[in-house]
């Protein structure tokens, strides 16, 4: 390679042909670079590629995104200002489903239910007749049981907004059984969306002492992947006040990979259990 | 006379003293916030994955993201490297729980297509669409650097704050990230045999 410029070696092109792209050079530098590339036919081949690519690559604008983002966006942030700790993107996503068309049946579903629980608790309150509560009671478990298939036959769904919804449902759920906290489990562990996980997150917050709940929340508040989850698993560990969490809080915050708001918030959240042993 | 306060005037702010207002619980102050980046950050992901729903859902992520980390923002650095490192955060929050959901085996469903973008097809530009290709057919970190410097036309000093790297260090990673960009649009171009 000929280098006959003693301002400027072949070597630091990889630096400077960039910056003379987006014009971030002085008119020395710049100078320095034009001389060399004129002596240079190697240097100037390469930058001449180089170049051509660089120019290729489209500036169009891509389309923007769909009118319903903001309102969805927005509705999320209504939620963070009302909630002083902070959103969580669980309540985010459900309060605004990106695909909210009353095609699934789920919505018919849940709509249903809801006017179920609406109607009965109403009535049962106006007319306290043992009969009546009977009937409210028996509605409720059939409520009860309506959720848990739907959340069963949900959470399978290929579609991160049924596996979503699925979660949500569950989160209805006062007593969720068995199978449905096992799917939650599963869920939490690894869905392929994180929204679904911190929604699992949220669901699973009727499971209070379940050992179950604890050991997957404290194997997922290590798992690095997502340091969101890191920090809702973290969060529910001490709304639950699980001192068995204690060790794994330790080590996460002394670990140097996990991201800094991760281990932030697990020496506050060591704090936090420290206190309410007292 | 004074005029009533317009609300336009506040755009003036600058994003990080809007950012402080967000932590203050100020609501228009993150509308300013979504007006600024939505768009740039939903070309980010477009480019970045060529899947548009699904940039729309990591947009989403990243403004919730904004709200549920307020109180970690600094307002002394700057913002816009903050939010792009949320956004690098949920991209690739969405890739590994997506690999971890689907096993090693599997392709992600963000894999791009590697036919043409239907931004290629749409340009009709035959270069164009070869060079869409090729920016796709890129590892994850090369075409990262090109996108936010070409595409979102941030300066390297910008690109290195978000990349966590050095200016300098982030030139050399623009310029080896053209070079891959180049040979692989080469590649596309060699007939097959
Ligand atoms: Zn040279």
């Amino acid at each position: 390679m000929t280098n006959d410029s003693s301002t400027f070696a072949c070597g630091d092109l990889e630096q400077v042909l960039p910056a003379a792209w987006k014009g971030e050079l002085g008119r020395q530098e710049l100078d320095a670079l034009e001389q060399h590339l004129a002596s240079c036919g190697q240097c100037r081949a390469l930058a001449t590629g180089l170049e051509d690519a660089w120019m290729s690559v489209g500036l169009d604008d891509v389309m923007g995104p769909g009118a319903d983002l903001r309102a969805r966006v927005m509705r999320a942030a209504d939620l963070a200002f009302h909630d002083r700790a902070g959103v969580t993107p669980a309540a985010a996503a459900a309060a605004s489903p990106r695909h909210a068309a009353p095609s699934s049946s789920w919505w018919k579903l849940a709509a249903a239910a809801a006017a179920f629980v609406v109607v009965g608790v109403g009535i049962g309150r106006a007319w306290p007749d043992t009969q009546l509560q009977q009937e409210v009671s028996f509605l409720r478990d059939e409520l009860r049981s309506v959720r848990h298939v739907m959340t069963l036959s949900l959470i399978q769904q290929a579609s991160a907004t049924e596996r979503l919804q699925a979660v949500a449902t569950a989160a209805l759920i006062d007593r969720p059984d068995a199978q449905v906290r096992d799917a939650l489990l599963e869920a939490l562990a690894g869905d392929g969306n994180v929204n679904v996980r911190l929604a699992a997150i949220d669901a699973l917050r009727g499971l209070a002492g379940d050992p179950r709940v604890s050991a997957q929340l404290i194997a997922s508040a290590r798992d690095r992947n997502s340091p969101m989850v890191q920090v809702a698993v973290i969060d529910a560990l001490v709304e639950r006040r699980d001192r068995s969490a204690a060790p794994a809080l330790r080590a996460i915050a002394d670990d140097s990979e996990a991201a800094t708001a991760v281990r932030e918030r697990a020496r506050w959240a060591i704090g936090q259990l420290q206190a309410s042993a007292i | 006379m004074f005029a009533p306060r317009d609300p336009a005037l506040e755009d003036v702010r600058p994003d990080e003293a809007l950012m402080r207002a967000v932590q203050g619980g100020d609501s228009r102050a993150f509308e300013g916030i979504y007006d600024r980046y939505h768009r740039p950050l939903f070309s980010f992901f477009v480019r970045l994955t060529g899947d548009r729903p699904g940039s729309e859902d990591l947009v989403q992520d990243v403004f919730v993201r904004v709200l549920r980390y307020r109180a970690s923002y600094d307002p002394g650095r700057p913002f816009k490297a903050w939010i792009y490192q949320l956004a690098r955060n949920a991209a690739s929050d969405r890739r590994q729980s997506r690999a971890a959901h689907h096993g090693a085996d599997a392709l992600p469903d963000d894999v791009r297509d590697p036919g043409p973008t239907p931004l290629a097809r749409v340009v009709g530009d035959e270069r164009r669409a070869l060079v869409e290709r090729g920016l796709g057919a890129l590892p994850d970190e090369a075409r990262e650097a090109i996108v936010l410097s070409r595409v979102e036309g941030l300066s390297h000093r910008e690109v290195g704050r978000i990349l966590g790297c050095t200016e300098a260090a982030a030139r050399v990673r623009v310029f080896r990230a053209v070079q891959q960009l180049r040979s692989a649009v080469e590649r596309l171009q060699r007939p097959r045999g």
